[in-house]
């Protein structure tokens, strides 16, 4: 709490020192009649100047846990103490919130000792953890002469996480793990999907024999069937740059596509992990289950961008992250050399690639010049030979712009790779 | 909770106080008379006012609260100067001159409050203003008083210097002790 002078009270003094002091030199009354206004006030300003009690207060927020785009409240419960008329109340917003209501700051006046409510109604507009709740407040003596400022501590941690589409397409990986899951995997074993049929061996069911065909052949002949599986699947997000302003930026829509993309992957049951690949190297190992699922989700609240000049290529990537046969889908807007190279070695290993472009295009400003939009055209054919490399190594690169739903963007994707199976790619 | 608005914009209360610091300067230069001699006097006496009347401008324009109490004191600086060349009759306009220099101190500070994000509670600030009012109007009052005692005594003597002295040193000594409680 800090009671202190305000600059009235630095001034005033010497200005009635200042008026006085000329008046007895120059024996003028009429400089000291001057600086009586300027006298009383400070005399009386003075006299009624008391250094205010400690506010009682109660803060809370609520809720805790949020979803981007919805609301948080921070209610204050304050008892001004008699020294204080009226104080003002100011919430200190974290970046990435929005006020919704009242003006910040706001007064609040006296009221005979009982507690005013005050509500502040904000809306985080971008995922991530911060603090949130504690309060300054700044409050003056009847004159202005003192400023009495403090904060109240009410702070709190709000997760505010990634707002998430709810995905009905999703990409398919070319193989299966051995667990079972939801997935139609493409070997042949015991499920529920019919794949084939073969000549009866001992030790096959009965219940697999296939009536019809035994009986056109004159011979047993058994079904054959697509087992349900689960399967791999590594986010591979590109933390090396972004682009944008906030809220709308690449980071985020990269954050909230991994988030849209994971939990519609654990909820069918297969495992996910993630890897940060960037300036520093952050990652989750591939698991399953509504525990892991929050622990991606607070595992992507924490994803940055960390500027570095340093060559990272994949020999940086734990090797117990990429499971074998697991899919590895880069969200990336392919801004930076090292992501591309990380990516295009990886297809090269034979892992099985999807690559979202996150399209940093609508953040690039309009060419103010023939020279600019040359440039521009020749950074756009640049981008569309990268595109290429990549088709041409069999994975599928689509382009993914803010404010588009994240579902065609896969459906896109799992159709260039159904395409790309039937050509035996 | 008690009724709150918007911020206040700063603009009015900073036009408000540079138009008084201005009129302030204006008026008390136009009513010096100098005896038509006293060339420097008057030309200390404008420029003065006028940087006043800058410093006041300026501190208000830029937020810095701690300027305006040099832009007061250069005010008030003027009519030192513009009373020190009158001669000997004794200016009755004086503790309303105080009075204006408090006013413009206080409408300027109010606008560097206003630069700021800042809460008004427009019933609080009314009463306020009207507090202030009072205790200037009171302490014009009381200047008023002084002068009408000082031109009933009549001429300077020591002994109206020592009791006058005495009474400056008090009252700075007040000050001093209230600031320190």
């Amino acid at each position: 709490m800090t009671w202190a002078p305000t600059p009235r009270l630095l001034a005033y003094p010497w200005l009635v020192a200042a008026l006085l002091v000329a008046a007895i030199a120059a024996g003028r009354p009429e400089l000291a009649a001057a600086a009586a206004p300027l006298t009383v006030l400070l005399l009386v300003g003075l006299a009624m100047s008391r250094r205010p009690r400690p506010l009682r207060s109660r803060i809370s927020v609520s809720p805790q846990r949020v979803v981007e785009g919805d609301t948080v409240t921070v209610t204050a419960e304050i008892a001004l103490p008699a020294e204080l008329e009226v104080v003002e109340v100011g919430l200190p917003l974290p970046s990435g919130f929005q006020l919704l209501g009242p003006a910040n700051p706001a007064a609040v006046r006296r009221d005979h000792g009982a507690a005013h409510s005050l509500v502040f109604t904000v809306r985080p507009v971008r995922w991530g953890a911060f603090s949130l709740g504690d309060l300054h407040v700044r409050g003056y003596d009847d004159f202005r002469l003192r400023r009495f400022e403090m904060r109240l501590p009410g702070e709190m941690a709000v997760r505010v996480y990634p707002r998430s589409d709810r995905l009905r397409t999703l990409i398919r990986p070319a193989r299966a793990h051995v667990y079972a899951g939801s997935r139609v995997a493409a070997q042949k074993g015991e499920g529920i999907e019919f794949a084939d049929v073969r000549p009866y061996v001992t030790g096959d069911r009965i219940r697999s024999v296939n009536w019809r065909a035994s009986a056109r052949r004159g011979d047993l002949w058994v079904n054959q069937r697509h087992p349900e599986r689960n399967v791999d699947v590594v986010l591979l997000l590109d933390t090396f740059t972004h682009l944008g302003p906030t809220g709308a930026s690449t980071l985020e829509q990269m954050v909230r596509g991994a988030a849209s993309l994971a939990s519609a992957w654990l909820r069918d049951r297969d495992r996910v992990g993630v890897i940060g690949f960037g300036g520093t190297l952050r990652w989750l190992e591939v698991g399953g289950g509504t525990r892991h699922a929050y622990q991606l989700v607070d595992a992507l609240l924490d994803t940055q961008v960390v500027f570095s000049y340093a060559w990272k290529g994949i020999d940086l990537i734990p090797v117990r992250l990429l499971p074998p046969h697991a899919l590895i889908v880069g969200v990336t807007p392919l801004l930076d050399q090292r992501v591309v190279t990380a990516l295009l070695d990886l297809r090269g290993r034979g892992f099985d690639l999807a690559v979202i472009e996150l399209s940093p295009t609508p953040h690039v400003e309009e060419a103010g010049s023939e020279t600019e939009a040359l440039a521009q055209r020749v950074w756009l054919l640049d981008r569309e030979v990268m595109r290429s490399r990549f088709l041409r190594a069999g994975a599928a690169v689509v382009s993914w712009s803010e404010g588009d739903t994240l579902e065609p963007v896969v459906a896109e994707v799992e159709l260039w790779r159904r395409r790309a199976r039937l050509r035996g790619h | 909770m008690a009724s709150a608005r918007a911020a206040s914009r700063p603009l009015i209360p900073g036009a408000l106080s540079v138009a008084l610091a201005a009129g302030l300067a204006a008026t008390v230069a136009l009513r010096a008379s100098f005896g038509g001699e006293r060339t420097l006097m008057i030309v200390v006496a404008v420029v003065a006012g006028a940087v006043g009347v800058i410093v006041v401008a300026g501190a208000v324009a830029a937020g810095w609260s701690t300027s305006i109490g040099w832009g007061i004191g250069l005010l008030a600086a003027e009519y030192a100067v513009c009373v020190l060349g009158e001669g000997s009759g004794i200016d009755l306009a004086a503790p309303l001159v105080g009075a204006l220099l408090v006013i413009t101190a206080e409408v300027a500070y109010t606008s560097c409050d206003w630069r700021r994000p800042h809460a008004v509670n427009a019933a609080a600030e009314l009463r306020r203003w009207l507090r202030l009012a009072g205790v200037v109007a009171f302490g014009a009052l009381i200047g008023l008083g002084a002068l009408a005692l000082t031109s009933v005594a009549g001429g300077e003597s020591p002994a109206g210097l020592v009791v006058g002295g005495g009474c400056a040193v008090a009252l700075v000594a007040l000050v001093v002790v209230l600031h320190r409680q």
